[in-house]
């Protein structure tokens, strides 16, 4: 009975909030992600220091550090996010960091030639980039970014650390009032997210053995 | 604090192993002849690398216990990484081997020796050269995870920053201090992988 009422909670309010701030934060991912990959392959030196630190810093410490620097910390220095809105910013910068090494990756895997070949049809860069190199280096980047979603799924959970009730707070909250559910619980919630992940990165493993 | 990063280390110097040991457990598996092995192999891979460890560790935490187990929950919590991290070196250690040319697993054959020692001395060695670049991340990665263990209120380092803002609230400075802690100690492994590789680098032929 109380197991019972408990699931609906989490498939509904906890899977819903889970499903919400790991999408916006994959949305983050990937528009930071290729804004930052393509400003890479500008190749200006002093973009590229910015750039390079933004990264190694971001994918350099742990993202629950990010996570409560940004909950905890900013309200020092004046910025008072709420707690779904501090994970979901966390989580952008730190998938956008990841992101940009991905297009990045993916760009300069292309072949010098077909820039050249771009060029020498008088396009100019912009051009270039958005209608040779983008859309060829897209193939390559969909079953990394596909993996990167999975990590962003299970990096979502840890914003129930910071009191955002999602799949895992939810079940948490449940099994502190009751402790004779943690078990079934906690179980449901590895299978929710399971199921979740399975489908994704199966078919980021399908695309990647077709593309290669 | 030094109380908090000589934690952190342990627990990533005993994941390391921890990790290495299931991913080469597993990987022989996942590539063995045996259907059983194979599917055990498997459905542990995709279970673990497809659930969040946070999770893991929650459950590690309280399960652990109750079927007799009473470890400390900072054990708990570093076998339950250990899970998680050994599950993606399987994925890693499976390529690393497959990676490895027919010849080669004929060629140790041809030679006669046992199987065991086919494995050991001719195909292991190339598999873990050709693995080594993912399996590094991979321990980037659970080095960065150790953090997730302070969720459950341990003296790891980000833990200890917790307990020192309830007492002083000073925030932002700590968690900046514990990030420029992981920064340097990530930089630091990955130079230790760094030069590993090309080490290693020097046999590839």
């Amino acid at each position: 009975m109380t197991y019972q009422s408990a699931l609906v909670e989490l498939l509904t309010r906890g899977l819903e909030i889970t499903l919400y701030v790991s999408v916006v934060a994959m949305l983050i991912a990937v528009s930071g992600g290729v804004l930052l990959g393509v400003l890479r392959a500008v190749r200006n030196p002093l973009i590229d220091a910015v750039v390079i630190a933004y990264v190694e810093v971001l994918r350099g410490i742990p993202l629950l550090v990010l996570m409560f620097f940004v909950f905890f910390g900013l309200p020092q220095l004046g910025i008072r996010l709420n707690e779904s809105v501090a994970a979901i910013v966390a989580l952008g910068l730190w998938g956008a960091a990841n992101g940009t090494e991905i297009v990045r990756g993916a760009i300069f895997s292309i072949s010098q030639g077909q820039t050249e070949a771009g060029t020498a049809l008088g396009l100019n860069w912009l051009q270039v980039m958005s209608t040779i190199i983008l859309p060829q280096a897209l193939r390559r980047m969909l079953p990394p970014f596909m993996s990167l979603f999975t990590s962003i799924v299970e990096s979502s959970s840890l914003a129930a650390l910071i009191g955002v009730k999602d799949l895992l707070e939810t079940a948490r909250i449940r099994f502190e009032n009751d402790a004779s559910l943690w078990f079934p619980l906690l179980l449901t919630v590895l299978i929710i997210y399971f199921f979740i992940n399975y489908p994704i990165s199966l078919a980021s493993q399908r695309l990647e053995k077709r593309l290669t | 604090m030094e109380k908090g990063a000589l934690v952190t280390f342990e627990v990533t110097l005993a994941g390391i192993v921890g990790a290495l040991t299931v991913g080469t457990v597993g990987a022989s598996m996942r590539t063995s002849n045996s259907t059983l092995a194979r599917g055990l192999a498997t459905a542990f891979a995709e279970f673990f690398r497809n659930t969040p460890p946070l999770v893991h560790i929650y459950f590690a935490v309280f399960a652990l216990p109750l079927v007799g187990i009473k470890f400390p929950a900072v054990v708990c919590a570093t076998i339950a990484l250990i899970l998680y991290q050994g599950a993606i070196s399987i994925e890693i250690l499976r390529a690393g081997l497959e990676a490895v040319p027919k010849g080669q697993y004929e060629a140790a054959s041809a030679l006669g020796l046992s199987p065991l020692a086919q494995f050991r001395d001719i195909i292991a060695p190339q598999a873990f050269r050709i693995s080594l670049p993912a399996l590094g991340n991979n321990l980037i990665s659970l080095l960065k995870n150790t953090s997730l263990i302070s969720a459950i209120g341990t003296f790891e380092i980000t833990g200890m920053a917790q307990d020192v803002i309830a007492i002083r609230l000073s925030s932002a400075e700590l968690y900046l201090t514990i990030g420029a802690f992981y920064l340097a100690s990530v930089f630091a492994l990955s130079t230790i992988l760094r030069i590993t590789e090309h080490r290693l680098a020097r046999y590839a032929a």
